[in-house]
């Protein structure tokens, strides 16, 4: 083989790696057989979120606003999940932890910041979520936010309000849904409620 | 509606640690020293820690029929609540609401939980 060969080569193999590389950025099914980025798909912009060793995202068209986590006044006899309520613009909200629902996950090797409260809007009303950081609104094509549940997990069941997930900067990335989540805290509220 | 003529609703008006609570002081008969065996507010509420407190008045209930005691942390006062000062709820968060708490009210930067007396004595007893 001549260094020119050589060179060709090795600048194949390059484009072929830089292909791989950022068809997995951003497809949640890389690996899986016939899986491809479908670039005739609509972007779709997500905000996302870190709770605790997490991260999160949720349609940014859904948050209405991003506030600093204040004064949460906790109302009496509600499961852990839910923490209280705020008063944010007037509004009384409920504030839900997302870390609680999902269950405890440290953060590791991850700077401290001060909490931010997602004021979300729901068909029901609005609803605040706590973040310990929001890491902006990236984009990913609509294709990629199917519901894709049918898909073995190797890490076991997931929770029923993440409707699917993706890779992001080589993070687990998965995406809320939130109607789903609502109906998860109220029956998990319900059932709090109905333990003596 | 002018001003004067707006409705206004007593309320006995007292704390359980950092919560600011009430409840209408219609439904409360006497207000009186501490009293052995009655149980706090807090641990009606799920909130045992909450009830520490220098000092402790006794309130007699009624409600719907049925009269208890209970315990509330001093002081204790009668404010009156404006109906401006109530903190309109989404359906989301009645639906999430325990028996306990009827709505919400503002006073200065504090929310106030305005509690069901019907509950409260029938936790009591």
């Amino acid at each position: 083989m001549t260094s020119g060969e050589q060179d060709n080569e090795d600048l194949a193999l390059w484009q072929e790696k830089v292909s791989q590389t950022a068809s997995a950025d951003l497809s949640p099914n890389a690996g899986r057989p016939g899986a491809q980025a479908d670039e005739s798909s609509p972007l779709v912009p997500l905000l996302i979120l870190r709770v605790g060793a997490r991260f999160l995202a949720l349609l940014a068209a859904a948050v209405r606003e991003v506030v600093l986590k204040g004064f949460v006044t906790r109302v009496p006899l509600m499961p852990p999940h839910v923490l209280g309520v705020v008063l944010v613009r007037s509004r009384i909200l409920p504030v839900i932890s997302l870390e609680e629902m999902l269950g405890g996950s440290a953060p590791q090797n991850l700077a401290p910041t001060l909490p931010r409260l997602l004021i979300v809007e729901t068909p029901e009303g609005e609803l605040g979520i706590v973040a310990d950081e929001v890491l902006g609104i990236s984009e990913f094509r609509q294709s990629h936010l199917v519901d894709d549940k049918a898909l073995p997990k190797a890490g076991g069941e997931r929770p029923p309000w993440v409707s699917a997930e993706l890779t992001w900067k080589d993070r687990l990335l998965c995406v809320l849904d939130v109607p789903q989540l609502l109906h998860t805290a109220a029956a998990k509220a319900g059932a709090a409620e109905a333990r003596p | 509606m002018s001003s004067s003529q707006e409705k206004i609703i007593p309320l006995v008006r007292f704390h359980a640690g950092e919560l600011e609570l009430g409840f209408v002081a219609a439904a409360a008969e006497r207000l009186y020293d501490v009293e052995p065996d009655c149980p706090h507010i807090a641990a009606l509420l799920g909130l045992p820690g909450e009830a520490q407190a220098a000092e402790h008045r006794t309130v007699a209930l009624y409600a719907y029929g049925k009269r208890t005691r209970i315990l509330l942390n001093a002081p204790v006062r009668i404010k009156n609540l404006g109906v401006h000062d109530l903190l309109p709820t989404s359906g989301l968060v009645r639906r999430g609401l325990a028996g306990a708490t009827l709505g919400f009210a503002r006073e200065d930067q504090h929310i106030v939980l305005l509690l069901d007396v019907a509950w409260l004595v029938e936790r009591a007893k």
